[in-house]
């Protein structure tokens, strides 16, 4: 990757590339994504993925699938360098709940958000370092 | 390449620095770069000013005063925010079941802000002396002490304070009269039920202080860029829209004798009586 004097970054993966903002970034306005942003979705999206790719694998229904990712700085202050500030900056907490419609397959489904997470990177990384609340809700 | 300006400014939230970016954007593109510290506490940024680790510190009316006690008065209030001169604090009552004078709070409870809060308790409580009224002995107080070390910067205080009152559980509450007119519009207060008993005689609120010994070419050119600044500036009213003024005035020190007095009476610093 490479970093431009606007203070983005260039993500060069394969034949893709993807623009980075800063690490954090507490400005709703913002318009790059920030390093963290993209940690969060792309467990979000390693979740729904994976449920998804593990329920075609099966012959199993998902009609839908969507996550919604919550995560909190153990002290955003110590991220920004306040003098004072107590804390890490590291990550406190992620919660994840994923939302899948499955019609009558719910116990398969279960059994696969199950094989999902034990197979997961993400999980099986961020798991060892920071709380992670996983959850799945399931609708007909 | 002219050596930053480096000021401080206490930070209680992330989304404060997206403020301060913005006004380092603009000093920068004024030609006099500044160098952003940001503290947890006035504490720690009188400590930062005091030591020499910053140039300029965005102080509260506390701060300021703890400035000049541990400098021996020779800091210097070098600017501030039209909004910052002439505050009043207001003593708020259930229009109906509250007091109708400050002589009737005599043997009630009244709810303050934080113990280090100017407007919302050191301040009310010497304007309530001033009127004869002792705290602890001619009124119970009750206090809120929301991220104390902030000064009152954070509302907890006073919306706590007049949640107090909404209970039942003080016959006023005490709040600074911005926000009596933001509360009152948004109808976190109903203005019907609530009204206003008594104010505190105006006093000034933050400045940016420098030490005595902050060279006069660097004043200038801070001050000079600080100025050029105006509401009528389209590029120039967001950042003040969101620092809440709609002009910077030179600073002054008149403003701060209620406070001096309060901090004397109350022993907020320590010392005898």
């Amino acid at each position: 990757m490479s970093a431009a004097a606007d203070g983005s970054a260039t993500v060069f993966v394969r034949k893709h590339r993807f623009v980075v903002g800063a690490p954090v970034t507490f400005d709703e306005q913002d318009p790059r994504i920030s390093a963290l942003e993209y940690v969060l979705g792309a467990l979000g999206a390693d979740l729904v993925n994976g449920l998804v790719a593990a329920a075609r694998a099966r012959h199993v229904p998902v009609d839908h699938a969507e996550a919604v990712v919550k995560a909190s700085l153990d002290d955003a202050l110590a991220h920004l360098g306040v003098v004072g500030a107590s804390g890490g900056p590291g990550l406190a907490r992620i919660q994840v709940k994923v939302y899948a419609s499955t019609g009558d397959h719910d116990d398969a489904v279960r059994r696969l958000w199950q094989e999902t997470l034990a197979r997961s990177p993400l999980v099986a990384t961020l798991q060892q370092v920071v709380r992670l609340d996983l959850e799945l809700d399931l609708t007909d | 390449m002219r050596k930053p300006i480096v000021v401080g400014a206490v930070i209680y939230d992330p989304k404060v620095t997206v403020i301060w970016k913005i006004i380092g954007d603009f000093f920068e593109a004024n030609r006099c770069p500044i160098e952003l510290v940001y503290y947890s506490t006035y504490e720690l940024q009188v400590d930062g000013l005091v030591k020499g680790h910053l140039d300029v510190a965005w102080n509260s009316p506390l701060a300021w005063l703890d400035a000049q006690r541990l400098t021996g008065s020779r800091c210097r209030a070098v600017a501030m925010r039209d909004t910052d001169r002439d505050r009043v604090s207001h003593f708020v009552v259930h229009k109906t079941r509250g007091p109708a004078n400050i002589a009737e709070l005599r043997g009630k409870t009244v709810a303050f802000g934080a113990k280090d809060s100017p407007q919302a308790t050191l301040i009310p409580i010497e304007s309530l002396r001033r009127q004869g009224l002792e705290a602890g002995r001619d009124f119970e107080v009750r206090r809120f002490d929301v991220k104390v070390g902030l000064h009152g910067d954070h509302v907890g205080g006073e919306r706590d304070a007049f949640a107090c009152l909404a209970r039942g559980e003080a016959a006023a509450s005490v709040m600074v009269d911005l926000n009596w007119d933001a509360w009152s519009r948004d109808g976190s207060v109903n203005a019907n039920e609530y009204r206003v008993l008594a104010s505190t005689g105006p006093f000034d609120h933050c400045n940016f202080t420098v030490r005595g010994d902050f060279a006069e070419d660097r004043e200038k050119s801070f001050c000079g860029a600080l100025f050029s600044m105006t509401y009528e500036n389209p590029a120039h009213r967001e950042m003040m829209d969101l620092e809440g003024l709609r002009a910077w005035e030179p600073g002054r020190t008149s403003g701060y004798e209620l406070l001096t007095k309060a901090v004397e009476v109350q022993r907020f610093f320590g010392g005898s009586p």
